[in-house]
């Protein structure tokens, strides 16, 4: 069957084929995949919007239909194919509705086994997508409650399709653990369950898509280390060991990266590549998660975008490829006369040649030592000049696999500079990048504990939370970022770099100013002059329902999306306004949603934020103008409130429309600065050859010079070392995944460091070959493990 | 004009004054010291034959040949030199004569020659002192090598050097340390005066006693009643 992919985001996309941007299946796609070299097809189908109600649960004849069709274009090109039931979420609810959800469940499984009960083996059925099982209130049930369900679950699944005999009686069924989980406990379970029916088709299955901190690029999990090594190895060895080598198949029905455009590509490669081979060591068959990344159904042909991704992919599925250290190669101004040491992976394969963009490098220019490619430093000194950035492509030929991409960049450190600003939009720290280029962030408070959107980690998500902003040269924070943090406090920020570079930030929060600035009314009883109302659902501006305050509101009765549009001519000078305020009451229901944003001068409509009614009250609204891009925006000349909701909803009041010079009350004033981190200063002596040792030893000094002691322990982080060397007397590394994750520490003073103490310790480095030992130096204090 | 003339020696006084104040300023963009190790407890001793090693060691990261080191006068209190010199980098020269060292290898500069020891060895080691803007400075050391070519372990942080001078300053510290064993004592280093220092204030105190001279002779007329 290997290897095998999914036909994601098609059939299984709610509620048709193509709601979710797949093409409509045809059958050169499926032929044209099976060109491609992949031995199966896993279907993803989501039944619950094509079957009738109740107690049949009709399947929709044009939806199997068009199933069979899909099932028999597979089989006919030669390849296996898996279907299931996949977003059926009503399956969850036999946490709490046993009986009847139980009942829908076999007979779904009665039709799609009935029709296809003659069909080879080639064929074969996985009971549910992801199971989970959850109470009345949404909340998923205790693990060990699941399991129960889950096994009763798969046997119905069993017994339904075996009972119609034909080619189900012997056709290969995937019977999943609860979330198609490989925690232990749940592959226990479902290896009770399989031993239990005692049938020699069955197959298990779980979904793998990596430590979740690599996966989606959060938590600090920057790289493709020993962690995420180590969490595959472990998956992937138990299953093998409790099922493959108990002659029980398993197949990873899912595989990938939860958010692979979050992570640094040449680790996303790594990450692919090792699956790959590693699934293959251990027996299992993979279908990788594809909605039309890899292969493109549209060309049929692979998507350019992901050939890297899909290439490597392949190859791991027949052997290994060559990989680096990092696919960024970063070139330091004033090191041009020094030789570049790439320490490449090469995974047992050959070295065949190296290219300078499209010139091949002279062998003579370079040499290879175990996986230590040394390129002479005439190769690229060429491109230590000029504008900082991507230089060149160095390509890694291996004799086996494809080349392997290194992006050579010239780049000097990074530098962050200071701003202040109110909250309510993003936050752009302005950051010089200077060809470098961000990894991640982290954020604590001066006392040390996490600050920021996620709280268990210090490091937050990419893309979400933050981003760098290359082109307009800034390190963009969410809007919402520092929303939990008091006002007085102090925020501390690490940046941290591809090249192991780090800046330290730190932000103060602090409590915005006020303004004597009176309100601008937009709306008091009515609205203000110059302002006026049109809208797409009933509403009435001189409702007497409920008041919030002197004789009108505004009464909204909301229908699918309608909408009340309240621009002006009057052009008002909106500069000295900070908030949009306005008070609503849900009446006797509440819960309804609308949106609220401003209007531009070209008619257009800007992004609005979503407001929920509260029931049988008056709740003031704030909205912050620079959340809705209205802040001192001249091009706005009006606000809009639209029903955020498909359907009718009972009527709900706003009163008192203002303008306000004051900020909104949850707004905070952030000042930023760039910040040194420890007040500790280090002095470092020359490095001096010991031959009896063989060692470069420099003598490195830690002071004190404060008049208060500093909390141990203290450790001293070796950063961005030269890879020529190598630290020989580091106490440890440095646990996180970050890009300075791995690099050697010291330890240099178990406890506090007294005022005016000094402390001084040896590095000891290995005698490079050629070339100069450099590195960042960076103080640790107060922490247990680096 | 006995006051203006008497101003004119007090400038006078001062110009030199100053020169000399130059001349010493001038002195520090190098150093010099003449290096004293006591090496009896070397003489048949089972470790022999040793060498001794010199490097001068870039912190700029680019060996930026700012710097150079010349060891003379060098002499061995019954002892010899023997073997030829073995060097890395940018270092010439013979434990026979004398050495010279530049910082020009971004990594090492070293000097290793065999020598036999007597009861004593002493050399002059001349030292310029430009300092690195780097955060790593260059240094020079001094080192016994024994028949393996391995330091003789000393009391120096991890280096096992008997003398260093890490170039952080104009007038950099000079830093000595004895064998781990206590055997050789740390070597006695005293600064010297450089040749050119000598002649400015050689030539600088010629004038000074010139003018006191002068100044002597006139006095009585001065006093004159």
């Amino acid at each position: 069957m290997q290897p095998g992919t999914n036909w994601g985001n098609t059939f299984d996309a709610t509620p048709d084929e193509t709601s979710w941007g797949a093409p409509e299946t045809t059958q050169p796609m499926i032929q044209g995949l099976a060109a491609k070299g992949y031995h199966s097809l896993r279907l993803t189908v989501t039944w619950k919007d094509h079957m009738g109600s109740a107690p049949d649960y009709t399947i929709d004849a044009p939806w199997m239909n068009k199933v069979q069709q899909v099932v028999d274009w597979a089989l006919a090109a030669n390849l296996y194919v898996m279907v299931n039931l996949h977003h059926d979420g009503w399956v969850g609810d036999m946490g709490h509705d046993h009986d009847a959800v139980l009942d829908r469940f076999q007979k779904v499984w009665l039709q799609i086994a009935t029709r296809f009960k003659n069909y080879p083996n080639k064929l074969s059925f996985e009971s549910k997508n992801e199971p989970g099982f959850q109470d009345a209130n949404g909340k998923d049930l205790p693990k060990d409650q699941m399991d129960v369900l889950m096994d009763e679950l798969n046997t119905a699944f069993f017994h339904v399709v075996r009972g119609t005999g034909g080619g189900n009686a012997t056709r290969p069924l995937m019977l999943p653990p609860v979330y198609t989980s490989a925690d232990q406990s749940e592959l226990d379970s479902v290896k009770a369950t399989i031993t239990r029916l005692n049938d020699s088709n069955l197959m298990t299955t779980i979904h793998y898509y990596g430590y979740y901190p690599f996966s989606v690029n959060m938590g600090g999990g920057t790289k493709f280390d020993d962690k995420v090594r180590g969490w595959i190895d472990d998956a992937f060895d138990r299953v093998n060991t409790m099922f493959v080598a108990a002659g029980i198949p398993v197949v990873i029905g899912e595989w990938g990266l939860l958010s692979p455009d979050n992570v640094e590509r040449g680790e996303c490669l790594k990450y692919f590549e090792y699956v790959a081979q590693y699934d293959r060591k251990k027996n299992l068959t993979t279908m990788l998660w594809d909605t039309g990344g890899f292969y493109d159904r549209t060309t049929q042909d692979w998507n350019p975008a992901n050939l890297d991704l899909t290439k490597i992919t392949l190859q791991g599925e027949v052997g290994r490829a060559t990989t680096s250290e990092s696919d960024l190669l970063f070139l330091k101004p004033g090191f041009s006369n020094q030789d570049i040491i790439i320490n490449l992976n090469l995974n047992g394969n050959t070295l065949v040649s190296v290219q300078d963009g499209a010139t091949t490098v002279n062998p003579a220019d370079y040499t290879l030592s175990g996986n230590k490619l040394t390129l002479k430093a005439k190769v690229l000194s060429k491109y230590f000049t000029g504008a900082y950035g991507q230089k060149t492509t160095l390509t890694i030929n291996s004799n086996s696999g494809p080349a392997w991409k290194i992006f050579a960049r010239y780049a000097a450190p990074p530098v962050a500079s200071a701003f202040t600003v109110i909250s309510g939009g993003d936050l752009s720290i302005p950051t010089a990048f200077n060809g470098d280029v961000l990894a991640t962030i982290e954020s604590k408070y001066a006392d040390g504990s996490n600050a920021g959107p996620v709280g268990w980690s210090a490091f937050p998500n990419w893309g979400s939370d933050f981003h760098p902003d290359y082109a307009n040269n800034a390190i963009v924070l969410a809007n919402y970022f520092f929303s939990g943090a008091p006002i007085g406090s102090i925020v501390n920020l690490k940046f941290y770099f591809w090249s192991g570079k780090i800046l330290t930030y730190q932000i103060q929060i602090k409590a915005p100013p006020t303004s004597s600035i009176p309100d601008y009314v937009i709306y008091g009883d009515s609205l203000a002059y110059g302002w006026y109302d049109w809208g797409w659902m009933s509403y009435n501006m001189s409702g007497t329902d409920l008041v919030h305050s002197g004789t009108n509101s505004i009464t909204i009765n909301p229908s699918p999306y309608g909408g009340l549009a309240m621009p002006t001519w009057a052009t008002p000078d909106m500069s000295p306004y900070h908030t949009l305020t306005f008070w609503i009451n849900g009446g006797t229901v509440g819960g309804q949603y609308i949106g609220v944003g401003p209007i531009r001068s070209d008619s257009s409509w800007g992004n609005g934020t979503g407001v929920t009614a509260p029931a049988n009250t008056w709740q003031k609204i704030e909205i912050p103008l620079a959340s809705i891009g209205a802040e001192g925006n001249p091009n706005v000349n009006g606000f809009y409130i639209q029903h955020w909701r498909g359907v009718d909803e009972p009527a709900l009041f706003i009163d008192d429309i203002h303008l306000s010079a004051n900020y909104a009350s949850t707004a905070i004033e952030l000042a930023g600065a760039t910040n040194v981190a420890t007040p500790l200063t280090i002095t470092r002596s020359g490095y001096t050859l010991n031959r009896r040792t063989n060692r470069m030893v420099q003598t490195v000094t830690v002071s004190n010079p404060t008049t208060a002691a500093v909390t141990g322990p203290v450790y001293l982080e070796v950063d961005a070392l030269s890879n020529n060397t190598t630290l020989l007397n580091a106490t440890g590394t440095v646990s996180l995944g970050v890009p300075t994750g791995g690099n050697p520490y010291v330890l240099i003073a178990s406890g506090n460091l007294a005022s005016n103490a000094s402390v001084s310790i040896s590095l000891e480095f290995a005698v490079p070959a050629s070339g100069s030992i450099t590195y960042d130096a960076r103080i640790l204090t107060g922490i247990t493990t680096p | 004009m006995i006051p203006s003339l008497h101003a004119n020696s007090t400038w006078r006084v001062l110009a030199i004054a100053a020169t000399l104040v130059a001349s010493t300023i001038v002195g520090r963009a190098q150093i010099a010291y003449q290096v004293w190790v006591d090496t009896h407890s070397l003489i048949a001793n089972p470790a022999a034959p040793f060498s001794l090693d010199f490097q001068l060691n870039d912190g700029s990261g680019f060996g930026d040949s700012n710097n150079w080191a010349t060891i003379s006068n060098i002499q061995f209190g019954g002892g010899s030199v023997f073997g030829s010199a073995t060097t890395t980098g940018n270092a010439t020269g013979s434990l026979g004569s004398s050495v010279a060292l530049t910082d020009t290898d971004p990594l090492l500069n070293e000097f290793y020659q065999g020598f036999t020891p007597g009861s004593w060895l002493s050399f002059k080691v001349t030292l310029s002192t430009n300092v690195d803007s780097s955060v790593t400075p260059d240094v020079f050391s001094f080192s016994v090598l024994d028949s393996n070519l391995f330091n003789l372990p000393t009391t120096a942080f991890g280096t096992d050097a008997f003398l260093e001078v890490n170039i952080d300053s104009a007038t950099p510290t000079i830093a000595t340390y004895a064998s781990a064993d206590g055997s050789i004592p740390a070597p006695l280093a005293t600064a010297v005066p450089e040749a050119s220092t000598y002649g400015i204030w050689a030539a600088g105190l010629a004038v000074m006693a010139a003018i006191v001279r002068r100044r002597r002779s006139l006095q009585p007329v001065l006093q004159a009643p």
